[in-house]
């Protein structure tokens, strides 16, 4: 992609969205529908984030996972007119405010990080520059690193896996490579809030997410390998969905759900096998649980970039390093709204649908700007009204 | 129209590191209609502008594009030419994605992909320009409800600037978070608003642009025209039941009466329980709010414990207030192990419970009062709506099925979205969130200025069409309608309704109805073009549905997969489109197998089309078996669109274990 060195890129009318994980993507394509013009910036060369990397969790019926809706949402981005797609690029800086945004877009160095490989044509080749009213972020997460809970023993026992890894052996069609088909029936433990609900970490947070992609995935085991018998060690479940008590009740029949989520992982008696201690909910004391497989939950936590970005963007973060945010996406910094996962662990519907909230409320926001109101003021809130 | 086409064959200059475009001219070589370019740009407006000025230039009646894949093409289904001739229709032979194995074998490649743009061209010279009509929506938006959810999508679309009719009905009596008496009049006042105070619907018709309700009202019936309407009908709240264990309790509040009367300051020093889960686990917004009032209680002065089972810190808010509320004094205990106790005292209640973190420990609490939330359910008028919308409730009782395909606010039926406790369970917040996001979808459902859209989707032959109504009830989109208040009323599609899936033209029994970009002489010639033998032998044909299969396959070229080279995919936007009589007509053609990619149950953007598809192939085999034709040479599998992998090892595996030569062919064994 070039682009000519001189003359900026965009308008004062049109927005640029940061990044295009699904939440991005979303807005993107929601504020190309409002009519407003829009510039998505990927850090990688392919479009589509985390979400992209997520395998179907459907048995003989769909699963609700949405991971599809990316390739939907993909499709809609690449082909929207109003839409012009730059990767393996980011932003380098900002100044300006509402209305009158100008960024610097830098190439990144190297390949990218998750490796695929993308439409060539979309690649930033060099620095320009962008003018937009206002800027969406949506910069996403970076799972949570197992290694640093050592007593799980990820990274020391081969049969200790992070549920993304099982995801990606599904979404390859490959379980083979993680669960042998010839090994006989295999217990296989999944444990929950590895990473989250942790004071001790300063990570005292729900990561939303997992307890529903576990029981999705243990379904999804026991369709592809009736013989796993799975075991579900939680803290809280937090199953409230659409639609999903139906998925909970038919998981109940299988899967052994035990309250209390295991501290220390050891080698078992047998070959490979593995010890799971934990104290269960009503038991007197701890108990020692035996499985050929560990796979654990692991949670969203601000991505490695995140404290350099909210710094170049100058936002506040939250007690957790998340882009402090309200519901339709404000930050503390006027013309910049925060969407997705940056702004706090969630799952693929939460994100569209905030995604499509702070779409069309930056297009009011641009609006309001153009009209000549002060859009940096926050009363254009509809009031509150209604609540005794 | 045959003798009249300039079909305009555009290969991407990005495929000029392989044989394919040389190899493509050649084999098209000689043929009148047809003008092979070399355009470079693909993406993007600049590549519409240059592909019309193409067009113009050339008076291109249509166009085949061949090389990246439809994902990267960033071209539509149709380019305006600006003439007023019509849209010219953009035809997409996905050589990309289907040869990604160019780079191996690059002579079998450029041989297949020479087959996937004679298909394209097939059907393309079938393919006539698409009418273009110019079309004004009504802009004033419905809004059905009387509680939170309705009056934020109302004080959302006159922020946005829509007209809004908002039908008012009555509020669900012991909501969680009450509101204020005043509020429809203050809405009400509200400018471009017009409440109907009592209104049941009682019927739908229409669509998107121009919905036809009827409503009737203490003062009679009304007709109202409106361009989209939003189902905003809260949840209703059942009536207080008390487990057994309660039933000699009388100091038991609702939820509901207990943040009342915390926000009026009439239970300072009293000591509460909030028993959360008594009754299975309770919704989301029940916990959010129990908490939220416990720690209310607790900054007036008050003393709050709060039973659960599952803390529900899930949702936007949840951690949030969960930790306000212990940071505020409120004590959570966990209940999960055995149920617990409660016995009168002098002074009040002690309940005896055993914590399940706190494992051997038996724990009374001694207190005033116990709450407990009212248990929450589907309006109790969601299944008449749904019948009025003609759309499925979910498996709950809520309207707007789990289906992710449209999620979060919309449904099958275009200009139709759910917002609040309609749909799913919902607090204010949510529902002022879905509000909001409900206008993003709403300016492309109804543009402010007119605009050209296609129409004549599905054609009917009305001296066919017997008025059997099939199509009618099993459109998921609600684009069939029938003529009103005549018995022999003719079927009309309603255009702006239609997602051109093709359900009806596969339902139809008296064949009165043509998918007006997929003829049954197009697929006829496309499955000509197709099943001749390709690298020596039949090939099979996939019929892959544009949603799942399609993308799965992009996916597959992305990322390196290599797709049999015998099996040809021909996209077709539902499998439900696809009908027995067109599979038996692929295999007699020459096709050594037919495969029918649908989507997953329960994830057809036209909701029933894949397991419409699903049953017509199981009724097939019967027939088979019938013919003597092996079962095994028709096969339905479902996918969804990120599952490349298993598409391609599906079709390898496939295509490996079919019989090698066409039906009849195949000699006998005993």
């Amino acid at each position: 992609m070039t682009q000519s060195p001189g003359k900026p890129a965009g308008a004062a009318d049109s927005v640029l969205v940061v990044g295009g994980g699904i939440a991005g993507l979303t807005a993107a394509s929601a504020l190309a529908d409002l009519g407003v013009g829009v510039t998505l910036v990927e850090r990688e060369v392919e479009l589509g984030g985390h979400a992209a990397e997520w395998a179907c969790m459907a048995t003989d019926a769909c699963a609700r996972c949405s991971a599809c809706l990316v390739q939907d949402q993909l499709h809609r981005v690449l082909v929207h007119p109003k839409i012009r797609v730059v990767t393996g690029a980011q932003v380098s800086a900002i100044e300006g405010g509402p209305g009158h945004f100008r960024l610097d877009v830098a190439p990144v160095k190297g390949n990218g990080q998750n490796g695929r490989k993308g439409p060539t044509q979309l690649r930033l080749r060099s620095r320009y520059t962008e003018m937009a009213g206002c800027v969406v972020l949506a910069t996403g997460f970076g799972p949570f690193d197992p290694t640093l809970e050592p007593l799980l023993g990820y990274g020391r026992f081969p049969g200790v896996m992070t549920t993304r890894e099982l995801d990606r052996a599904l979404r390859q069609d490959d379980l083979n490579a993680l669960l042998s088909p010839e090994a006989g029936p295999q217990r296989v433990a999944f444990i929950q809030c590895v990473g989250s609900r942790d004071r001790e970490r300063g990570r005292e947070y729900c990561s939303q997410f997992c307890c529903r992609t576990t029981i999705r995935l243990v379904r999804r085991l026991r369709y592809l390998r009736p013989e796993i018998e799975p075991t579900v060690f939680y803290i809280d479940l937090q199953l409230m969905s659409k639609e999903f008590s139906t998925f909970f009740e038919e998981a109940r029949r299988f899967v052994r759900f035990v309250q209390g989520v295991p501290a220390e992982i050891s080698p078992g008696d047998t070959e490979g096998s593995l010890r799971v201690y934990s104290a269960p909910s009503g038991a007197e004391k701890t108990e020692a649980f035996d499985f050929d497989r560990v796979v654990l939950a692991v949670g969203m936590a601000p991505p490695s970039q995140q404290p350099a970005l909210v710094g170049l963007f100058g936002l506040e973060v939250n007690g957790f390093g998340h882009v402090a945010s309200d519901a339709l996406g404000e930050t503390s910094r006027p013309g910049i709204l925060a969407i997705g996962a940056c702004v706090g662990p969630t799952d693929i519907q939460s994100s569209c649908k905030r995604a499509l909230a702070a779409a069309s409320h930056a297009a009011t926001l641009l609006r309001t700007d153009a009209s000549g109101h002060d859009a940096t003021s926050r009363g254009h809130h509809p009031p509150a009204v209604g609540i005794e | 129209m045959q003798h009249n086409n300039r079909i305009g064959v555009l290969i991407s200059t990005a495929e000029t590191e392989s044989a394919l475009p040389s190899q493509l001219k050649r084999a098209l070589a000689g043929q009148a209609d047809l003008t092979i370019l070399e355009t470079p740009e693909w993406r993007g407006e600049s590549a519409r502008e240059h592909i019309a000025s193409l067009c113009r230039q050339h008076r291109f009646s249509q166009i085949v594009v061949c090389g990246p894949s439809v994902d990267s093409s960033g071209l539509p289904d149709w380019i305006d030419t600006g003439n007023g001739s019509g849209g010219v229709p953009v035809l997409h032979a996905a050589v990309r994605e289907q040869c990604a194995w160019v780079e191996q074998n690059a002579a079998a490649a450029a041989e297949k992909a020479v087959r996937l743009v004679e298909m394209a061209i097939a059907r393309a010279r079938l393919e006539q320009p698409h009418q273009l009509a110019t079309i004004e929506p009504e802009q004033r938006v419905a809004v059905l409800g009387g509680h939170h959810a309705a009056f934020r999508m109302t004080q959302a679309l006159v922020g946005a600037g829509y007209p809004v009719l908002l039908l008012a009905s009555t509020p669900p009596a012991g909501c969680y978070y009450p509101l204020s008496g005043t509020l429809v009049k203050e809405v009400g006042a509200l400018p471009g608003v017009e409440v109907l105070e009592g209104a049941t619907l009682t019927h739908i018709d229409g669509c998107v642009g121009a919905f036809q309700l009827t409503a009737t009202t203490p003062s009679g019936r009304s007709h109202l025209t409106v361009g989209a309407i939003v189902v905003a009908v809260d949840g209703d709240t059942c009536a207080l039941s008390p487990p057994a264990e309660l039933a000699d309790v009388e100091a038991v509040l609702s939820l509901r009466d207990f943040g009342v009367a915390v926000s009026q300051g009439r239970m300072k020093d009293e000591t509460v329980c909030i028993w959360l889960d008594h009754a299975g686990v309770d919704l989301r917004c029940a916990g959010q709010a129990a908490m939220q009032y416990a720690m209310d209680h607790e900054r007036r002065g008050g003393h709050a414990n709060v039973l659960f089972t599952h803390v529900p810190v899930y949702g936007a808010k949840g951690q949030q207030v969960y930790d306000d509320a212990r940071k505020a004094g409120v004590r959570f205990f966990r209940a999960n192990g055995t149920p617990p106790r409660i016995t009168p005292t002098d002074h009040g209640y002690q309940i005896t419970l055993t914590d399940a973190v706190l494992s051997d420990r038996s724990l009374a609490l001694n207190v005033d009062r116990v709450v407990l939330p009212s248990p929450m359910r589907p309006s109790a008028t969601n299944s008449e709506l749904a019948r009025l919308l003609g759309q499925p409730l979910d498996t709950d009782g809520y309207l707007q099925p789990g289906n992710v395909r449209h999620r979060p606010v919309g449904s099958a039926r275009r200009g139709v979205f759910y917002v609040g406790g309609c749909h799913d369970a919902a607090d204010p917040d949510e529902a002022a969130l879905e509000a909001k996001a409900v206008l993003a979808a709403l300016r492309a459902t109804l543009p402010q200025t007119p605009v050209r859209v296609p129409v004549g989707k599905v054609e009917i032959d009305i001296g066919r069409c017997m008025r059997c109504l099939n199509c009618m009830r099993k459109c998921p989109h609600g684009a069939m309608h029938r003529e009103p208040d005549k018995v022999l009323g003719r079927m009309e599609v309603l255009d702006p309704a239609c997602y051109q899936c093709g359900i009806c033209t596969a339902l139809c029994p008296a064949q009165a109805l043509e998918h007006s970009s997929l003829r049954r002489a197009q697929l006829h010639a496309m499955l000509q073009a197709a099943t001749r033998d390709l690298l020596g032998r039949a090939p099979v044909i996939a019929f892959a549905c544009r949603q799942s299969a399609v993308p799965a396959a992009d996916g597959a070229g992305r990322a390196g997969l290599s797709l049999p080279t015998d099996v040809l995919l021909l996209d077709v936007p539902c499998a439900g489109l696809i009908s027995d009589n067109l599979i038996l007509e692929t295999l007699v053609l020459g096709a050594r197998g037919v495969l029918v990619l649908g989507c997953h149950h329960d994830n057809c953007r036209s909701l029933w089309g894949s397991d419409m598809a699903r049953k017509r192939i199981a009724r097939l085999h019967r027939s088979l078996d019938a013919i003597d034709v092996e079962r095994e040479r028709v096969q339905f599998h479902t996918l969804a669109a990120n599952e490349s992998h298993r598409l391609a090892h599906l079709l390898e595996r496939i295509n490996s274990e079919l019989p090698a030569g066409r039906i009849g062919n195949t000699p006998k064994v005993d």
